[in-house]
Formats: C-alpha cells, sequence, structure tokens
C-alpha cells in the first residue's frame, strides 16, 4: 500500500476524529493536512502495538490540542461567541453563525461539548454521534471499556444539564435567544 | 454490561435531538478529499520521488543504507542501495503494512468500503492527473520502493545484474537490456563511453543525491549537464528518468509529461517505464 492508498483508506476517520476532538468545521480540512504530515513522518516508527486508527486517532488528538493551543485567543473569542448566541446576550439574527437554525443548533452543541473535558467529550461524540459502540471505542482509545462507559455517563450529565439550561431560558427570556426546535427540525 | 441507547434513539426532547442532529456528519466528499490530497502532496517530502519514501520502514531503510554507502564508492552505494532495495521489497509484501492486516471498527467500514471503492479509481485516475498537474502529487504516491529505488538508481551493470524490481531480469547488462529495448536503445554505447562510466556515474549519483535533498533545479542542471558531457552515455536512460523527476519536482509537470511520453515511446522495454508512465499526461 503506497501513502496515498494509506491516505484514501483513512481520510475520512481522520476527518471525523478531528471534528470529533474538537476541530471547528471550517479548519478540518487544514487539520486533516498536519494529521498525514505527522503520518507521513512518523509512519515508519508505527510499531503495530495498537491499532493504526488507535494510533491515527491518538495523532488526530494531538494535532487538535496544537491548534487550540497555538490559536488560543481566536478559538477563545470564537467559543464565547457562539456561547453567548446559544445562551443569549446577542441577537441571534446578527451572527452568520447562527443565522439558520441548523447551524444554531450545531454552535449550541459545540458550546455544550467544550464544557466538557476532552477526554468525555471524544466519548460522547464517538458514541452518540458516530454510533460507535463502547468496545469500539475502548479500542480505538485503547482504555477499558468500564472507563469508556464511566465518561459517557458523565459527558451524558452534562449535556442533559445544558439543555435543562436551555429550556429554562426558553421559557424565562427573550425567544430569540432560545434554541427552537421548530426552527431546527 | 453492555452499552446504554443512544440518545438519539431515546430521546423525546426535541432540543436534545435537534442539537445532536445538527452534527450528524457525512464526512468528507470524495471531490473533498481529492483536493486535500492535492495539497497535502505538496507538502509531503520531495525525496519520495527517488525512493527515500518515508512512508515506509523500508524507504527509512533505504536511507540509512544509501547513507552509510556514502563514502564507500559507488559500487558499494549500489550493492547496499540494491540490498536495501530487496529488503524494501521483501517488506512491500506484507512485513510493513499491518495496518492491512488488522479489522476495524464496523462504523469504519461503511466509509472505509466507500473510500476503497473511489480510492482505487480516484487513485489511479488522480495519479495520472496529478501526475501532469502537480509534481508532488505523483511523487508520493509512490510506486512500491523496491521499483523506485532500483529505478533512481544509476544503473551501472552492478545494479542492474543485481537488480531485483520485478521489471528488470537479473544477470543483464544495462548495454545487453538496451540492445533488446528498441530502435533507440540498440546503439550500443562507445567505447570512450564505457570507459566514461565512472565519471558519468559520480555525475548520475549527484543529480540524484541533489533531487532526493529537494534540490530540483540543480539537480535538473546537473543532469543536464551530464547529458551534454555524456551524450550516449550507458546512463542515458537513467539520466532521462531522473530528469523527468526533477522537471516534475521542479512544478515543471508538462515538461515532464512529454519528456515521459518520449521516453515511453524511444524505451519500449525500458525497465524505468513503470517510473515513468507516472509523470505521463
Amino acid at each position: 500500500m503506497d501513502f496515498r492508498a494509506f491516505y484514501d483508506h483513512h481520510v475520512r476517520f481522520v476527518w471525523r476524529a478531528l471534528l470529533r476532538t474538537g476541530v471547528p468545521e471550517h479548519e478540518v480540512p487544514d487539520a486533516v493536512q498536519d494529521v498525514f504530515v505527522v503520518v507521513h513522518r512518523k509512519l515508519p516508527e508505527f510499531e503495530a502495538r495498537s491499532k493504526i486508527t488507535t494510533w491515527l486517532f491518538a495523532i488526530c488528538i494531538r494535532v487538535a490540542a496544537d491548534r487550540r493551543r497555538l490559536a488560543h485567543g481566536r478559538y477563545e473569542v470564537l467559543a464565547a461567541h457562539v456561547t453567548e448566541c446559544a445562551f443569549g446576550g446577542e441577537s441571534a439574527a446578527d451572527d452568520p453563525l447562527v443565522q439558520t437554525a441548523k447551524q444554531r443548533a450545531r454552535a449550541t452543541l459545540e458550546s455544550i461539548l467544550d464544557r466538557m473535558p476532552d477526554e468525555q467529550r471524544i466519548v460522547f461524540a464517538l458514541f452518540e454521534l458516530d454510533g460507535m459502540t463502547g468496545n469500539e471505542i475502548a479500542e480505538l482509545l485503547d482504555v477499558p471499556v468500564g472507563t469508556i462507559r464511566s465518561r459517557l455517563r458523565l459527558a451524558r450529565a452534562t449535556f442533559e444539564q445544558s439543555v435543562a439550561r436551555l429550556h429554562s431560558r426558553e421559557a424565562a427570556s427573550a425567544p430569540s435567544l432560545a434554541l427552537r426546535p421548530s426552527e431546527v427540525l | 454490561m453492555s452499552d446504554p441507547v443512544r440518545l438519539l434513539s431515546t430521546t423525546r426532547d426535541g432540543t436534545a435531538r435537534a442539537l445532536l442532529d445538527s452534527a450528524l456528519s457525512p464526512g468528507p466528499t470524495n471531490a473533498e478529499c481529492d483536493a486535500q490530497w492535492s495539497l497535502l502532496a505538496r507538502k509531503l517530502p520531495q525525496a519520495v520521488v527517488v525512493g527515500a519514501a518515508a512512508g515506509t520502514a523500508g524507504g527509512a531503510l533505504a536511507k540509512v543504507g544509501a547513507s552509510k554507502a556514502v563514502g564507500v564508492g559507488i559500487g558499494a552505494l549500489v550493492k547496499g542501495a540494491v540490498i536495501v532495495a530487496v529488503l524494501g521489497s521483501a517488506a512491500a509484501v506484507g512485513l510493513t503494512r499491518p495496518w492491512e492486516s488488522r479489522g476495524e471498527p464496523a462504523y469504519l467500514a461503511a466509509s472505509s468500503a466507500s473510500s476503497a471503492s473511489s480510492a482505487s479509481s480516484a487513485s489511479s485516475a488522480s495519479s495520472a492527473s496529478s501526475a501532469s498537474s502537480a509534481v508532488p502529487a505523483a511523487a508520493a504516491s509512490a510506486v512500491p520502493l523496491a521499483v523506485v529505488e532500483a529505478s533512481a538508481l544509476p544503473d551501472v551493470p552492478v545494479a542492474a545484474s543485481a537488480r531485483v524490481g520485478a521489471d528488470a531480469p537479473a544477470s543483464r547488462s544495462s548495454a545487453a537490456r538496451r540492445a533488446q529495448s528498441g530502435a533507440v536503445e540498440t546503439a550500443p554505447a562507445s567505447a570512450a563511453d564505457e570507459t566514461a562510466l565512472p565519471s558519468e556515474s559520480a555525475s548520475l549519483l549527484r543529480g540524484r543525491q541533489l533531487l532526493r535533498a529537494s534540490q530540483c533545479e540543480a539537480a535538473l542542471a546537473e543532469l543536464k549537464a551530464g547529458a551534454a558531457r555524456y551524450p550516449h552515455g550507458a546512463l542515458a536512460q537513467e539520466r532521462e528518468v531522473l530528469s523527468i523527476e526533477a522537471l516534475a519536482c521542479s512544478g515543471r509537470a508538462l515538461e515532464a509529461g512529454a519528456r515521459a511520453e518520449t521516453f515511453v515511446r524511444d524505451y519500449p522495454a525500458s525497465p524505468h517505464l513503470r517510473t515513468v508512465r507516472r509523470f505521463t499526461r
């Protein structure tokens, strides 16, 4: 298998992994490049002690963390902005991120996921959004399945609390600031 | 203990459902993947072009082998590199592809299958198209290591006799191969050319090293000088192959493609055809 074939085989996985490790959607293409440059450099060192996807996922996590660190200020601004739009403070209609209902929902979800520790966020995203099983995630992250379920439980609690908070805001404050499912769906 | 049921399957909360629904991603399209590859290929080391394929353990060995050989003479270099090519070849049949023998999560199977099907067509198509439009793409979608490594070597008789690439029968001198390769190749090198072989090899080696160091223009100049100095040299084919790669490496894909087509026409039985065809338009 040459590198192009390797790329073709794994690019969708890497793309998805970056999305799930917190790289903003518009930055995923750049992050994909970063990952495969690292992979190209490190592939000879891969010793098959773990699955290739586990190895790739670990690289994705590092790349995502690096991008967050390097663009910390930018991310903070974006995160604050998204949170503000989702949870109140600015008119949604003024922001391109929230011009459509789907974008609003997405931004809201991102802000909720950002409140989770990385390890919980990843498990939550892989399980709830990508439909992976606990065993698959355990294998991918190379941690016991019990740990995965524990992280999922905690992540779900955070998610449910955030949704409850949205409901209470929706009931109490200006309708334009709250997420309206009828708009989203 | 089994997994809990997914929220999307159970929740009746419209808000929660909408939030989760918003993040379901179909993933990148084939076109996006190909576009990404084009960009990525420009970032990968140019050295892949001449066999230092960092993407394989064999490539790593090749680099070690080549660097050790420097300083012990061209013959030793060629022998060492050919041995490395043997190792690379052995590795290429399975020793360095652990990811292929291991299973993937079921959720990946669908995307992998779709990518594999698209990859097989996209790979060949994009190899051809990228060869004409973007050099590194052609370079990085590397041909098997042993073939690249051997083809990139100055093909002095030692290499020819020890070649392990599938395209080149063993125990054939380059003169003998040339005699079988068609009209252009039937002209034997002159005695003067044969005696100039060591210096011609040295020139070729310098060109190859420059190419490996991604000094594409310098490599091209060296190879051009070699061609002027040894117009009927025994290593004309090998020099032309490296020149094509150097052109491509310099971003002159059209010229590389044209030269590659000429090469294919002039040397229809060349052991380097497989490498050169990657640059044809």
